[in-house]
């Protein structure tokens, strides 16, 4: 088992610190902007959860509620995400054969697959769940000493929703084939976030939030009845909040029971899985999935250069189509674009009529800018190791890298002139203004996807096994900012423009802007991808 | 034809991988040969442009690769030592993605890709994923890519390795006729009967250095004329650690 983790543990190290020389200068200051803004993250959303306590009337008892039924929403979420990571780790990860070969007990292998499939539940957990856990351990004047309870507790606690998530993916492996249950597993999830985003804008967590203009105090007691529902004592989410409320009041016992129970499900989890899946290996498990396409149809295109043309545009989208994972972000990216001006709150913003008019507009051009950038980033890495085959090709790198940005600007602008066109229906907004903000939307997004592009081919991996990798979370972080200057930037151009009265000179220099954006943006990564050296 | 001058490549502050290394194959089959981690792979890779040299020029049928990379690269096929294609395309989807690339007449490309599949024994398998084809499947997809758009020059990185018998047997004629055409092969392998049955001549690389070049009687010769490839080979890179074998037998 050691030698299992250490092995893991000098993977990690062989891949984010033994770089050369060009690539330590890009991953030094993603690492930096990485051990900045994530701990920030972490800690705005403590405080902003801590301000809502320090606010909101209702009592110990009512924070003690929904700290119990945030961390149940965010068991039953890294249940759901774990499930197509699981099948992963325990049916197809590539070193699993290997790893059988060797003459080790199956139950150890697995056992470290259950210990990296909870690993992946990490980053969930620290994003979502550790802030709540760590404002309640302020509101209740914990001393920092519970830190270390918390982070026990929540190592415990992680290990439950993986169990679960593995146990079902055991099931499941018994009566499907493991790629079709992958495939459908991302689909469910891809469904799941969008109805839980969808439920979080109904929610309107503004309501919650003590920055906010909509916040009411008295919503959380509304919230409160239904949050006892989910403090039950039979729930791992309630072992966390009791045992740590429980050493609060100096309850040890309590909070040494609850730690043993979270310990012995955790461990009796891990044993299940492992000893489950290894006792599955013995039967025929089917792996293979069937999937069979009809023939080549000759193009009708004449024009080498625009057969070209299709030939990349057509592969990058079965590439999507046919890769679940690739599928389900997208949908999950353009389904929220579609369905956000249902979400738009409506309302007087500043007694200006133009800014009213085109004030529900804004949230749907940021969303449609933060799309772009995820499909434009997406764009280079995509291609995993069968890059070589383009970088070999006779064909220029900023020809492949226009037809990539089109094809993700189209999907973008296809998602967002919807989402306009039944915001406008919603809002009742005059065609004039509409086209205006499709003029503002189309060219952003040509842009946008084309820095995000830059953004894939500077720090995308071509090797990555999960495409959640395939670009750092520090340099995602990074580019979201960029794109949100040059959003930023773009509008302030226009809005001084029509302020000043040249509407139209106004657009020229956003047009010109945005070109001179989509053609630095096409011209950097292209240099880059020309000069890579092919090392894989 | 391949022309290489100086070629060079330098990974960090390590010794060179390829030193200096001086190269001319003309409408010949040419196999390269050298020890695990002797350069072959880095110098195939230098001499289709996956890997910027650090010195050193390279140029195909008289076009410079750095000049004009993109006539230089429509004169050759690579097939990779793993041949990494797109997983999600079919064989049929992938091949005629690759005919589209190179600009090669689109009705005597798709006429030759369905020969070759009928050889390979893949047209029953044309429209499966690639994902779901075994290694050599996949092997004479890369083979069938590198082909299709009629190229006068191939590389080939370990072309046999997982080839079944008859798959390798159609391959290495294919090549035999395409040089016979005039085609200039460069071809790396470790199996050495493979290289003398095939080869015009060979280049025996060792630790980045280019050793020896020529036909095989020629080094034959030139090293001792009663040696076999294999001896040649080894002389020239390093005995084979017989002694200790032979202790190691003894011990265990």
């Amino acid at each position: 088992m050691s030698l299992l983790l250490a092995k893991n543990m000098l993977r990690i190290y062989t891949a984010r610190f033994r770089q050369k020389k060009y690539q330590k200068m890009g991953k030094a200051l993603a690492g930096i902007v990485g051990l900045v803004i994530l701990p920030t993250m972490i800690v705005v959303q403590t405080y902003r959860l801590f301000s809502m306590w320090l606010l909101t009337p209702g009592g110990p008892e009512l924070l003690f509620n929904f700290v119990s039924t945030s961390l149940f929403g965010v068991m039953f979420l890294l249940f759901i995400t774990g499930i197509p990571v699981a099948m992963h780790h325990f049916f197809l990860a590539d070193d699993l054969p290997m790893l059988l070969a060797f003459p080790l007990d199956p139950r150890q292998v697995y056992l470290q697959k259950f210990l990296e499939t909870a690993t992946s539940n990490l980053g969930l957990f620290t994003l979502l769940g550790a802030p709540v856990l760590l404002s309640m351990m302020l509101a209740v004047k914990f001393s920092v000493a519970s830190l270390l309870l918390i982070i026990v507790a929540s190592a415990l606690f992680i290990a439950i929703p993986t169990g679960l998530s593995v146990l079902l993916s055991l099931v499941l492996a018994q009566l499907f084939s493991i790629k079709k249950m992958r495939r459908l597993a991302t689909l469910l999830l891809g469904v799941f976030v969008i109805a839980a985003w969808a439920g979080f804008q109904f929610v309107r967590l503004s309501r919650l939030d003590p920055s906010s203009i909509d916040f009411d105090p008295t919503a959380m007691r509304t919230l409160s009845t239904a949050f006892q529902k989910f403090n039950l004592v039979f729930l791992p989410s309630s072992w966390v909040v009791r045992s740590l409320w429980a050493s609060f009041r100096g309850q040890w016992l309590t909070a040494a029971a609850c730690l043993a129970a979270l310990f012995a499900v955790s461990m009796l989890a891990a044993v299940i899985c492992a000893r489950g899946r290894a006792s599955l290996g013995r039967r025929d498990i089917r792996i293979e999935s069937a999937g069979r396409f009809g023939v080549v149809k000759t193009s009708p295109l004449t024009s080498p250069r625009l057969r070209l043309y299709q030939a990349l545009f057509v592969k990058d989208m079965r590439l999507i189509l046919r890769d679940t994972r690739f599928f389900q972000s997208n949908l999950v990216l353009l389904a929220m674009m579609i369905v956000s001006p249902f979400f738009i709150q409506t309302g007087k913003v500043s007694g200006s009529g133009t800014l009213d008019v085109l004030a529900p507009y804004i949230p749907l051009t940021i969303l449609a800018l933060i799309i772009s950038a995820a499909m434009g980033r997406q764009n280079v890495p995509i291609e995993r190791l069968s890059f070589q085959y383009l970088k070999l090709a006779p064909i220029r790198m900023r020809e492949l890298l226009f037809v990539k940005s089109i094809r993700a600007t189209l999907l973008v602008i296809g998602a967002s002139s919807i989402a306009v066109f039944v915001a406008g229906w919603r809002f009742g907004t005059p065609p004039k203004w509409l086209l205006f903000v499709i003029a503002v939307n189309w060219p952003l997004a040509l842009g946008g996807t084309s820095l995000g592009q830059t953004f894939g081919a500077i720090a995308g991996k071509f090797d990555w096994t999960d495409p959640r990798y395939m670009v750092d979370m520090s340099w995602t972080i990074i580019s979201t900012l960029v794109h949100f200057a040059y959003g930023a930037f773009g509008i302030g151009l226009l809005a001084l423009g029509c302020y000043l009265h040249q509407c139209a000179v106004a657009f020229v220099i956003f047009f010109l802007y945005v070109c001179l954006v989509f053609e630095m943006g096409v011209r950097i990564a292209s240099r880059r991808l020309q000069n890579l050296n092919w090392v894989y | 034809m391949i022309t290489a001058s100086q070629l060079t490549k330098q990974f960090g502050d390590d010794l060179p991988a390829v030193d200096h290394v001086d190269l001319q194959v003309n409408s010949e089959l040419f196999v390269f040969l050298g020890p695990n981690g002797a350069g072959k792979t880095t110098t195939i890779k230098m001499l289709t442009g996956l890997l910027r040299p650090t010195a050193g020029r390279v140029s195909i049928n008289g076009i410079d690769l750095h000049e004009r990379p993109l006539e230089a690269k429509r004169q050759f096929g690579y097939v990779p030592e793993q041949p990494n294609l797109y997983e999600k395309l079919t064989p049929a989807e992938f091949i005629d993605l690759i005919i589209n690339i190179y600009k090669a007449p689109y009705e005597d490309s798709l006429r030759r890709m369905n020969q070759l599949f009928e050889i390979f024994e893949i047209k029953e398998r044309a429209g499966n994923l690639i994902e779901d084809l075994s290694n050599g499947m996949k092997k004479k997809v890369s083979i069938i890519a590198a082909l299709v758009h009629q190229p006068s020059v191939l590389f080939l990185d370990e072309p046999a390795a997982s080839l079944d018998p008859k798959a390798a047997r159609n391959f290495k004629d294919i090549l035999r006729g395409l040089v016979n055409k005039g085609t200039t092969v460069f071809m790396t392998t470790h199996v050495l009967e493979t290289a003398e049955q095939m080869c015009d001549r060979i280049g025996i690389i060792n630790k980045g250095k280019l050793c020896a070049v020529g036909a095989i009687d020629k080094l034959r010769s030139e090293f001792g004329s009663t040696l076999s490839l294999e001896d040649l080979f080894l002389k020239l890179t390093g005995e084979a650690y017989a002694s200790k074998v032979d202790e190691f037998l003894r011990e265990n």
